[in-house]
């Protein structure tokens, strides 16, 4: 329900907004974004349920960019915890959460950003058997992940449930940004192979600055999306050369998601590097998280238990 | 002698071979990247390693039937990013 105030105060975009709200949000709050983008653009951000895949350094980064716009349900999702070396590429992270799931990190601190917006951790990697549970009634779905394989399987339960995907990628002071609106625009499967081998799972360097870029053009391509605009293609961000390009990339009509509608990667796709599920337990009565460091990497459990492979 | 076609190297790529365009003396694209990727970078035991996006004039080399190139295309070569 809209409650609108005395026409005297329009004037002053403080006084008129701070005495307006929409579905109870005071839209003070949002007074200089609505003088730019306009009521009717904030009413469809206020009503938006996005997933977004990946609480690293572009996950936590999308999430706080969504939480200011308004975003109003927002889901995280990633199994992973807080270490020091995360710090220095996330807004979001600081030293006294080192340790801490990342998702429930991003979403108290999104909360504390912005009220309005309701956010909710989930604790959980994105593969084959609940990325179409996942992905459920969203209206965007933001890729931060951080390897191929996760991203074939997401991109696969999007268009195969026709939920428009928003990818992104960063290498270095590089990075990458596509929307995918099934059946209408290219999908990742499109140009995208899944890694066989083990030698993709090098740790990858790069700054904040790169990252919070990389996450803005995603935000803004939902933006685009919310205007009626889909950009087809890929953009190329170089933030040592402060350039950014639009790669042409066309629907492939043998795509096995977009064209021929197969969706292998639903039917099983190993992920070979990050966080993959375990059939470990915890031990009994073992706090939340248990962490416990082996020869084959780390392992993480909540209810259920992860295993960080690879990096 | 064939036709020199130029290459664009994206990101990183232009770091790896010291130059963002680099002219290949070729008339096909497998051997304009075997002449062009002398360190392994694209090609590994005869084939494109996955992570790379080819365009040959804007459009993806695995939509094209014809490999051959000429000295008015120009091959852009991008590397997926996949860090988050």
């Amino acid at each position: 329900m809209i409650i609108y105030s005395p026409s005297y105060l329009i004037n002053d975009p403080q006084l008129y907004w701070g005495s307006v709200t929409i579905e109870g949000r005071n839209l003070a709050y949002y007074s200089r974004q609505l003088l730019t983008l306009g009521l009717e653009v904030q009413e469809r951000i206020f009503s938006l349920k996005v997933l977004v895949a990946g609480c690293g350094a572009l996950g936590s980064t999308l999430v706080e960019e969504l939480a200011r716009l308004g975003v109003g349900d927002i889901t995280v999702v990633d199994p992973d915890l807080v270490e020091e070396s995360n710090l220095h590429r996330t807004h979001l992270f600081t030293e006294r959460d080192v340790g801490r799931p990342k998702a429930e990190v991003c979403s108290e601190r999104a909360r504390e950003i912005n009220p309005d917006v309701r956010v909710t951790p989930v604790l959980d990697v994105v593969d084959n058997s609940n990325a179409e549970e996942l992905i459920k009634g969203k209206d965007f779905v933001f890729d931060a992940l951080d390897n191929v394989n996760s991203r074939l399987i997401l991109n696969d339960a999007c268009v195969k449930e026709g939920v428009p995907l928003i990818y992104g990628g960063v290498s270095g002071e590089y990075g990458s940004a596509m929307i995918v609106v099934p059946k209408a625009t290219p999908c990742l499967s499109c140009f995208m192979q899944p890694s066989e081998g083990e030698d993709t799972c090098e740790t990858v360097g790069t700054t904040p600055l790169t990252v919070t870029l990389v996450a803005t053009v995603q935000a803004q391509l939902m933006l685009e999306a919310l205007r009626g605009q889909v950009r087809e293609g890929l953009i190329y961000l170089d933030s040592r050369r402060l350039s950014l390009d639009n790669v042409k990339i066309l629907r492939n009509p043998s795509c096995e998601a977009c064209s021929r509608e197969e969706f292998m990667y639903l039917k099983g796709l190993r992920i070979r590097c990050g966080i993959v599920r375990t059939d470990e337990s915890p031990p009994p009565g073992s706090p939340k998280p248990f962490v416990r460091r082996g020869k084959e990497g780390l392992l993480i459990c909540y209810d259920k238990c992860f295993k960080k492979v690879g990096r | 002698m064939n036709d020199m076609v130029k290459v664009i190297l994206r990101g990183p790529l232009s770091n790896v071979f010291g130059k963002e365009e680099i002219k290949v003396d070729a008339d096909n694209l497998l051997t304009l990247l075997y002449k062009l990727d002398r360190g392994s970078v694209i090609i590994s035991n005869s084939k494109i390693r996955s992570g790379y996006i080819i365009l040959v004039n804007g459009v993806d080399f695995r939509l094209l039937g014809d490999l051959s190139v000429k000295d008015t295309d120009v091959i852009e070569i991008l590397p997926v990013n996949h860090g988050g």
